[in-house]
């Protein structure tokens, strides 16, 4: 521009003529009336040769006044060589008036600005020409700046909008990557309730594309009841209100889906235009959330303590029901390790077995004494689990526990209970033996002040007075074990006679109207038992039944025996099936029968049908628990009418060594027994010895009468034990006529030291078996045992 | 001499029976049940039948009133040490047994003399 203003001022101007007069002339005129730096030339070659100097110095000249007519290069050859490149430059061009025409052609030609008549007629001529050309060229070149300005203005305009709409693209592809991986509906409704833009997500929940979708109304694409359903919430967005909500959305496809949604109102000048929604499916987190609550409220309404340590035992979580069994409050036990509930009733040794259990990856299960906050102790039926993460890294144990201190105490009273009633119902038994027994010492003393009483006579009654006195306290020990109060532990017990003497002790209570019958097999497994309670089962059994036939009479069957474990019909379960079978006690009656409403009763502690007076409903409550501590099952069969069935099963255990009791002592049999003897005194003695053993026996003290018998029925009796010394007929004499009638038969001959007969000898007359006197009853049993076993 | 059937499933009590009437100067018949009592009585048609009641074979009870229903002319004792009625006492028995129609009724244990004076009691009443 600066340039410009001086040249506003002071132009470069080139005269170019031939002749001297003219060139001075134009050269002064200029020199005086205009600011203007002149040069001159005198002919075309030389004003070539300047203008191409003055362009190299950066000093062009503006304007050339040019002499047509000139040696060397003429104007219109200077002109022409010029204007190839250059139209920025002026010319003026002198010319004669004969050549007036070849200047006008050449005007249009080389855009020649002015043309002036030689010779000047007026100096203002030229002044006013030069001055004009001069301004038309200043505008001519302002103009073209400002158009090139203009196209170059114009070329960056085009360049910069193409580069957005690429950067848009760009960025519209990129918003539609970004928006189709997210797992979430993204859309742009707009007021009329159209979609503008859904993102990919769309496809899976309404099945249509994002092109679909896109253009279309709201109901359109989610269906009449959604849409209904949402349009609240579309209507406060429109409104310019940030909207947010769950929603159960019940999709066309069927499926409800549970939707979080955020609408956001896009705001121009104030007016909504439209708003974005945020759509995420819930569903499977609310489906865990509601399994989580369900699990928290059973967790917390729980009535068992639970708790959730870490691997040390610190505890983490404790539920309410933990709170109000250990007195400390869930504020108090966390960060605690679970020792604050331990009492002194366990050695160390226990808690370190149940710690070494659990932190090897195994359940804990068992009963655990525990102390409250205030010291008090409860019994704790505990459960200890470890839970491993995904890993398979232990990192929690969680407790359950039931308090059932209420329950063991309610189980002792009832145990007591209960046996106090069995020693009620046996009380008029024993009541009736026991006077018996009174009544044979009381007699038998008071026979014994008779004067001159036979010595034999003496001896007897004594006799006879020491057994009554065992009995009696054998009597008492029985008596005394069902009232034994201290907890029985359970051994191995080999179970048919302890079955026998409860049977036994039955029958002086159960009327002779009712039949009992003894099907007890020997061959049996012990089992895991504590006596009393076996026997508890048995009377308790017994007496129902007895009951259950009261007025009609009727048959009382006990049954034990080995069953295979697949006989039992509930032994399905591995913890009672040891493989070696079963052990089965059947008691059965024939009596009125229990109803099917009564049968799922009969269990439940004071469940009774029968007066007041006549029981407590205790006993088979009680039969059940008995069977439940022994791992065994019951069940029971009835009928109306015609009687009742109580099966139940023990599993055996495979043991060497099975304690005996005095009733339990190998002695026992069943096999019924002659016995001859000329003495009455040693035939009630043997008599009254194996039948407390459970043997029959038939008696005589006469040898022939004993012939004569097993004459009758040879078939009857299993064994002979014979004294040999006898009047009439021997023992020995007996034995070969009885071998002469069956010679399978056993026989015992008793001898004493004066008999007339060896063993050698009865063995000769093939008496097997020889006993010399007097014949201990254990020497008698074992060699009776030892014969049929 | 009087005829006496003892009828006692208790094998001691019954030989106590049997020793201490036998040495009283009566003919005893012991049996350990009453089935074949009836039969027994026409045989030897005892004077005194003493029976127990509680018997496993046959009840005493039962014994008393086949006895009364077939109008035998003998005196019934009826003993016993009680048993399963109400509370186990031994006269709640043996008043039932009285009044089935025993003539004398002794609660076990029965002390010598009692017994010996019942029996006599009774068999001189009849006047034989």
């Amino acid at each position: 521009m600066e340039k410009t203003v001086v040249r506003s001022d002071a132009y470069r101007i080139l005269l170019v003529d031939d002749e001297p007069y003219m060139l001075d002339t134009i050269f002064q005129t200029l020199e005086r009336n205009t600011p203007h730096l002149l040069d001159s030339a005198t002919n075309g070659l030389e004003a070539l040769d300047k203008y191409q100097n003055a362009l190299s110095s950066s000093q062009p000249y503006d304007l050339m006044i040019v002499d047509l007519k000139m040696p060397h290069m003429d104007g219109e050859t200077l002109i022409d060589e010029i204007r190839k490149t250059n139209q920025d430059i002026a010319f003026i061009i002198l010319t004669g008036h004969g050549n007036l025409l070849d200047a006008y052609k050449l005007l249009e030609k080389y855009h020649i600005s002015d043309f002036l008549n030689k010779p000047l007629e007026h100096p203002t001529a030229l002044l006013f020409s030069v001055k004009n050309t001069l301004e038309k060229q200043r505008l001519e070149l302002q103009n073209r700046r400002y158009l090139k300005e203009l196209e170059q203005t114009k070329d960056l305009l085009e360049i910069r909008v193409k580069e957005r709409t690429d950067e848009l693209a760009q960025r519209n592809e990129e918003l539609r990557l970004i928006t189709d991986n997210i797992p979430a509906l993204i859309a742009y409704v707009d007021q009329d309730h159209v979609y503008r833009f859904v993102n990919n997500a769309y496809q899976k929940t309404v099945h249509l594309s994002p092109r679909e979708v896109e253009g279309k109304h709201v109901q359109d694409v989610l269906g009449k009841k959604p849409y209904e359903m949402v349009k609240p919430y579309v209507d406060q967005a429109l409104a310019g209100q940030h909207v947010e909500y769950e929603i159960s959305m019940p999709y066309e496809d069927g499926v409800v889906r549970y939707m979080h949604a955020v609408y956001a109102p896009h705001m121009y000048n104030g007016n909504v235009l439209g708003f974005f929604a945020l759509i995420t499916d819930i569903t499977e987190r609310k489906k865990a959330e509601e399994e989580r609550k369900r699990l928290i409220t059973a967790v917390e309404q729980s009535h068992e303590a639970i708790t959730i340590t870490d691997v040390e035992g610190r505890i983490q979580y404790a539920n309410p029901a933990f709170e109000k069994i250990s007195g400390f409050s869930r504020e108090e036990s966390l960060g605690k390790k679970m020792n604050i509930i331990k009492s002194d009733q366990h050695e160390a040794s226990f808690y370190k077995e149940m710690w070494t259990q659990i932190t090897s990856g195994h359940a804990w299960h068992g009963r655990i004494t525990n102390q409250r906050k205030d010291g008090k102790r409860f019994v704790g039926e505990v459960t200890i689990s470890p839970i491993f993460d995904q890993s398979g890294k232990m990192v929690n144990f969680v407790g359950i526990q039931r308090d059932i201190t209420a329950e063991i105490h309610l189980e002792e009273q009832l145990h007591q209970s209960q046996k106090m009633q069995a020693l009620g119902t046996l009380a008029g038994g024993i009541a009736h033996d026991f006077n018996n027994i009174l009544g044979t010492i009381q007699g038998f003393t008071e026979l014994l002040h008779i004067k001159q009483l036979e010595e034999s006579k003496k001896e007897s009654y004594l006799e006879t007075i020491q057994q009554s006195i065992d009995r009696a306290t054998d009597l008492v020990r029985q008596i005394l074990t069902f009232s034994r109060t201290s907890e029985q532990r359970l051994v191995p017990l080999h179970i048919p006679p302890i079955v026998r003497e409860a049977i036994k002790m039955m029958r002086a209570v159960i009327p002779t109207n009712i039949e009992i019958c003894e099907n007890i097999n020997e061959d049996c497994f012990p089992i895991a038992a504590n006596k009393t309670q076996i026997q508890q089962v048995i009377i308790n059994l017994c007496t129902n039944a007895y009951h259950a036939m009261q007025g009609e009479g009727g048959k009382l069957e006990v049954i034990l025996k080995q069953v295979s474990s697949e006989e039992c019909p509930f032994f399905h379960n591995p913890q009672h099936n040891n493989g070696t079978g079963t052990l089965y006690l059947g008691v059965c009656d024939t009596g009125i029968g229990i109803s099917p409403q009564n049968l799922e009763k009969v269990f439940d502690p004071f469940f009774t049908t029968k007066e007041v007076d006549e029981g407590t409903g205790l006993g088979l409550s009680v039969v059940h628990g008995i069977v439940e501590s022994h791992q065994g099952m019951i069940n029971v069969e009835s009928q109306l009418e015609k009687g009742t069935t109580f099966h139940i099963y023990f599993p055996v255990i495979e043991t060497v060594e099975v304690p005996t009791s005095a009733t339990a002592s190998g002695k026992e049999g069943k096999e019924h027994i002659v016995i001859v003897d000329d003495e009455p005194k040693l035939i009630m003695f043997y008599e009254i010895a194996l039948k407390r053993l459970g043997y029959q026996v038939t008696a005589f003290n006469d040898s022939n009468m004993a012939l004569e018998r097993i004459k009758n029925q040879p078939d009857q009796f299993d064994i002979v034990f014979t004294d040999q010394n006898m009047p009439g007929m021997t023992g020995a004499q007996l034995s070969q006529r009885i071998l002469e009638l069956r010679n399978d038969l056993p026989i015992i001959l008793a001898t004493g030291h004066s008999d007339s007969i060896s063993e050698k000898e009865a063995k000769l007359l093939q008496i097997p078996y020889f006993l010399m006197k007097p014949v201990k009853i254990s020497t008698l049993t074992e060699l009776i045992r030892q014969i049929f076993n | 001499m009087k005829r006496i059937l003892v009828i006692e499933d208790d094998d001691k009590y019954r030989y106590f029976l049997k020793e201490a009437l036998t040495n009283a100067g009566y003919e005893v018949t012991t049996t350990s049940d009453g089935k074949n009592s009836i039969e027994l009585h026409k045989q030897k048609s005892y004077d005194l039948v003493i029976t127990d009641i509680f018997m496993p074979e046959k009840e005493g009870f039962e014994i008393i009133l086949e006895f009364k229903s077939h109008a035998l002319d003998v005196k019934i004792i009826a003993i016993s040490g009680g048993g399963i009625f109400g509370d186990g006492n031994p006269d709640t028995v043996l008043n039932m047994a009285k009044d089935m129609g025993a003539d004398l009724i002794l609660s076990k244990p029965i002390r010598l003399p009692e017994l010996l004076g019942a029996v006599e009691e009774l068999l001189t009443v009849d006047g034989s």
